[in-house]
């Protein structure tokens, strides 16, 4: 038996290469998948452990923070234990975070106070004194390092700090939390407390009692300050922050999944197809073994022996560059979820992958040699009689077209299993290239599709007027050459069940460049309200809603729902009467003015509003700068993993057409002997080989167009209905699934006719004679 | 055949100082050393020798099968020694027809196809094809039934036959047969040499290897290679339908004794 299965070796050892190759590939990924899937939350449950991260924050303005607050929480069923803290909250900009002004709330803490919960690590420090502290999210993410200078603007105006050390947090040490944490030193931060006293808070970190629900506590706690009337400036849990800091690891990791099942499908048929292979050429060998004596167990362990040995030993070689793809992966997911993880090889995930591969390789082959048991010994050593009046080929007077098109179709249909192995190929790898294209396509040819998708309405340019100013600065700025139309829109926070989030309010819902609203309509009347996709289930379009802003609570009718990723659709939009009933100073206080100047220089027109309304407007950004660098970096992401599919999905194409063609060739090397005796040119034999796979590709290129435009917008928005948008505002041209199947198509023909330049070196008088 | 050949008797191949020689792993052998021959048009020209003397490869070296190691082999004037193999693939599909000692049908196809897969070398139209292949069909005696039948389904003779009808299909200027009888019965092999002496006197110029005298008898001219040389050549008239102990059997039986066979 060991003889036999090292003749197999042998005599395929560029099957089992190819075969391996793609073991290798699938392995890789499934054992990064693993790994990551192993290793991720338990490091972030034993970091969050390790600095008694709090499992829910609330955050009170410091007027209202009596001690009837710190008695209401105490008393909420589930609270174990509570640590006050005095931080200040209020809106930032970031300057030049990585490369864009970032927008975010800050919460700035007392980083000599000593704390029990929501503990701090210091990761890196400036080595001499410096005055802030920054989490390891904004250090990597944002790319600032220890010594740097960080410019933030603090509720409107200008700070500078020296960055003192990078800090690992795990509450608000990312912008997953909405809030992003900041600490000085105490001399700093008293100085700050001073500048800013309407931004003075107070954090409560709460932890709670084992069994309880972070979420449920959260929202408890939420219920009974508002029946207390007590303004909440923040509240978060530790789950839902986990959730969004873990979301992209999750993403990458069940796109690895999905894509080593793939290349792990494409590998097994590979493997079937070719044991039938060997199976269908070597009938009279192994009919003969049988003759001898060999049963079939001994034969079909012969024949699956190799494949087993070659998936063991690439999966092990996938599993070691797995140790190299894992590091990378992971320092990917560590810079976005903002904690320090280093990647190490996990024995489950190696053990999962290596059992699963095996296992299925081990079926597959089974699959194949089990036409072997069947066979009779003297019906294979009688040679091809029997056979061949099963397997004979359509006759060429029932294909239509010319002798050479029939010719060339006989062949395509000579072989069910090949056509349905190339077909299944063309169709799969269709899907792949037309999702890749949607992908590139919405990121990079109309970037604004992705953007608008994942943001909340983004002008050109935001103008801050000057208290009472609104209307004079509105209608000086859309004077101004190149803009297009201004409006005004504010964002504020109010409450909703309990939970504190950003109300937009404005008159020009409709006037907005990003339609985020996706059922329903916008408010129009001082008493409607259009809701976050997070607060639809509870509240169907026309029922009552109360909403709460400070000491006031107030009915509003839904009349319709609006998304928003950034805020886990935690949002609503309210018209300005409508806001102005919570709010009896909001007609003098600060609005925001969206300008919009498509297509013209912004710079150019942010100097046109500072010149011609200087007195009128107080401070004014680019938006167009942070929408052009996050657009770049969705793109590249973007191109990034579409460049990796298509590079995939030409590589498993290539490898299974190498696999096709050979045997093919090998196979049929008589056949092709022959032809080129009676004069066939090796040109004209390469093309038969190419034309008969055709059909097949063509056939699987065009149902993978098919079911790509069917399917693209249904995955993509349930793609995207993961990280909460309701309606995604991608293209879904028809163009892209077409281009996709006729490149995949031309593509396929070109490499079955490059690998079929072997037949090159047939000779014909050789055949004849052997 | 539909050909406007040149008149009879010129030479339709004409090969000069043809040498072939191998190279094996242990040794260089010489098959064919510096031969000179003519293979004249409207001929059925038999090749004879002793077994290994390389009749075969003569034989394929004149059909643009194979390359010789050195001489120069023109075909109706045009110099085939040193064309490139597409342009040789292009000569052999307008100029000859094969028939192996084994049949060489393509397997799994019935023999109506196996013709028609040659037929497409040089027509387009199908019906075209089919018309011509039932003609030739009929010529070497193979019923509808047969022609639909795979190579694996019918006799040896018949295979054969089919295999003959393939040669013919291009309407080439010369048939090349390689020993076309050794793998049949006597019965089966009379057929088939029927069918050349027919395609003979329809005017096909023909080539055939054979170390068989009864073969060599349906030519009207054997060659005798010994040593890698044509060492002799005889003239039989035309086919006298296998007359017994007739003059063209004791010229042959003549010829061979002088060649030592
Ligand atoms: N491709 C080849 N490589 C090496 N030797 C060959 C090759 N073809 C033929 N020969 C040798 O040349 C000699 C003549 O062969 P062949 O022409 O088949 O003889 P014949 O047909 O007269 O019996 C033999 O000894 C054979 O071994
Ligand atoms: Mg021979």
């Amino acid at each position: 038996m060991r003889t036999l299965a090292l003749h197999q070796w042998r005599r395929n050892k560029g099957a089992f290469l190819g075969f391996g190759a793609t073991i290798l590939i699938a392995a890789c990924m499934l054992g990064s998948a693993l790994t990551l899937l192993f290793t991720v939350g338990p490091r972030y449950t034993a970091l969050a452990d390790e600095l008694h991260t709090a499992d829910v924050d609330i955050v009170v303005p410091r007027t209202a923070a009596t001690a009837d607050v710190r008695d209401v929480i105490d008393h909420t069923t589930g609270v174990a234990a509570v640590d006050p803290h005095d931080v200040l909250l209020m809106d930032t900009q970031i300057h030049d975070f990585r490369g864009t002004d970032f927008a975010i709330r800050a919460m700035i803490t007392d980083a000599d106070a000593s704390r029990t919960l929501n503990q701090t690590r210091v990761l890196a420090t400036s080595g001499d004194s410096g005055d802030l502290y920054v989490a390891q999210y904004t250090a990597w993410f944002g790319q600032f390092a220890p010594g740097d200078r960080i410019e933030l603007q603090l509720a409107g105006h200008d700070e500078s700090f020296r960055i003192a050390g990078v800090v690992e947090e795990m509450e608000f040490g990312n912008a997953g939390s909405q809030i992003l944490a900041f600490s000085a030193p105490a001399a700093r931060f008293t100085q700050l407390e001073r500048a800013y006293p309407q931004t003075r808070m107070t954090e409560y970190a709460v932890s709670i009692s084992a069994g309880a629900d972070p979420r449920a506590v959260r929202s408890h706690i939420e219920r009974a300050l508002a029946d207390a009337g007590v303004p909440v400036a923040a509240a978060i849990d530790c789950d839902s922050v986990r959730a969004t800091r873990t979301m992209v690891s999750r993403l990458i990791i069940l796109i690895l999944v999905v894509f080593a099942v793939l290349v792990t499908v494409v590998s097994l048929a590979l493997c079937t197809f070719h044991i039938r292979n060997i199976v269908e050429t070597d009938r009279t060998d192994m009919g003969v073994l049988k003759a001898l004596g060999y049963t079939s167990q001994m034969i079909s362990h012969a024949m699956m022996a190799p494949y087993l040995l070659v998936c063991v030993g690439a999966t092990l070689a996938g599993l070691a560059l797995s140790t190299l793809a894992t590091p990378a992966i992971g320092s990917l997911i560590a810079l976005q979820a903002g904690f320090t993880f280093h990647a190490q090889a996990d024995a489950r995930a190696w053990l999962i992958t290596i059992a699963a591969l095996a296992g299925v390789t081990l079926l597959f082959a089974w699959i194949g040699v089990r036409s072997l048991r069947a066979l009779q010994p003297i019906e294979a050593i009688r040679g091809i009689s029997a056979r061949s009046q099963r397997h004979t080929v359509r006759p060429l007077n029932r294909m239509p077209g010319n002798a050479r098109t029939a010719i060339s179709l006989q062949q395509a249909a000579a072989s069910p299993s090949r056509n349905l192995l190339v077909g299944c190929m063309a169709f799969l790898m269709t899907l792949i290239v037309s999702f890749a294209a949607v992908l590139t396509y919405n990121a990079t040819v109309k970037p604004d599709n992705l953007y608008n998708t994942l943001s909340t309405e983004t002008p050109q340019v935001v103008a801050t007027p000057a208290q009472g100013e609104t209307t004079e600065a509105m209608q000086r700025i859309r004077a101004i050459p190149g803009v297009q139309n201004v409006i005004a829109y504010t964002t504020a926070r109010v409450g909703v069940d309990g939970t504190q989030l950003p109300a937009f309010v404005s008159d020009d819902f409709d006037a907005a460049s990003n339609d985020i609203r996706y059922d329903g309509n916008h408010p129009a009347t001082a008493h409607e309200i259009a809701i976050g996709s997070a607060l639809a289930d509870a509240h169907p379009i026309g029922s009552h809603v109360t909403v709460s802003h400070g000491g006031t609570a107030l009915g509003y009718t839904v009349v319709g729902y609006i998304q928003s990723v950034n805020d886990g659709g935690s949002v609503c939009e309210l018209t300005n009467a409508g806001y102005t009933r919570l709010d009896q100073d909001f007609a003098h206080s600060p609005h925001t003015l969206y300008v919009y100047c498509d297509g013209a220089d912004t710079a150019r027109v942010i100097r046109a509003i500072e010149s011609t309304c200087g007195d009128l407007v107080t401070h004014t950004t680019d938006m167009e700068r942070m929408r052009d660098t996050s657009q770049q970096m969705y793109g590249s992401v973007m191109s990034t993993v579409s460049l990796a599919m298509l590079i995939l999905a030409v590589g498993l194409t290539s490898l299974v057409l190498m696999m096709v063609v050979r045997s093919t060739i090998a196979r049929e090397r008589r056949r092709f002997g022959i032809l080129k005796a009676l004069g066939y040119t090796s040109g004209q034999l390469m093309r038969q080989i190419a034309a008969a796979l055709m059909p097949a590709t063509a056939a699987g290129a065009v149902l993978g167009a098919l079911v790509a435009g069917m399917a693209a917008r249904p995955v993509t928005d349930a793609l995207f209905a993961t990280v909460g948008v309701m309606r995604s505002q991608f293209d879904h041209t028809a163009l892209l699934p077409i281009a996709a199947a006729l490149a995949l198509t031309a593509v396929q023909g070109a490499l079955a006719l490059g690998f079929a330049t072997p037949i090159r070196t047939i000779s014909p008088y050789q055949l004849i004679t052997e | 055949m539909a050909h406007s050949h040149p008149p009879t008797g010129t030479a339709i191949i004409s090969a000069r100082g043809l040498t072939q020689s191998f190279r094996t792993a242990d040794r260089e052998q010489t098959v064919l050393n510096g031969l000179d021959v003519d293979i004249r048009r409207g001929d059925f020209t038999a090749i004879m020798g002793p077994s290994g003397a390389g009749k075969s490869t003569l034989l394929y070296a004149l059909a643009g099968l194979e390359r010789p190691t050195a001489g120069t082999i023109k075909f109706d004037g045009e110099t085939i020694t040193g064309m490139r193999d597409d342009a040789l693939a292009v000569f052999r599909r307008t100029h000859c027809g094969f028939v192996f000692q084994q049949h060489q049908l393509l397997e799994r196809r019935s023999l109506i196809d196996n013709v028609l897969v040659a037929g497409a070398l040089t027509m387009r139209s199908k019906p075209r094809i089919a018309a011509k292949a039932r003609e030739l069909f009929s010529l070497v005696h193979l019923d509808e039934r047969a022609q639909t039948r795979t190579s694996a389904q019918v006799s040896g003779g018949e295979a054969q036959r089919a295999s003959i009808v393939r040669a013919l299909i291009n309407d080439p200027e010369l048939v090349f047969a390689d020993e076309p009888t050794g793998a049949l019965n006597s019965h089966n092999s009379q057929a088939v040499l029927d069918v050349f002496c027919t395609l003979h006197a329809n005017g096909q110029s023909i080539v055939m290897v054979t170390h068989d005298r009864h073969s060599a008898l349906r030519a009207n001219r054997v060659l005798y290679l010994r040593d890698g040389a044509i060492a002799g050549e005889c003239t039989l008239g035309a086919w006298d339908g296998g007359e017994p102990y007739g003059e063209r059997e004791h010229t042959l039986a003549v010829f061979l004794n002088e060649m030592g066979w």
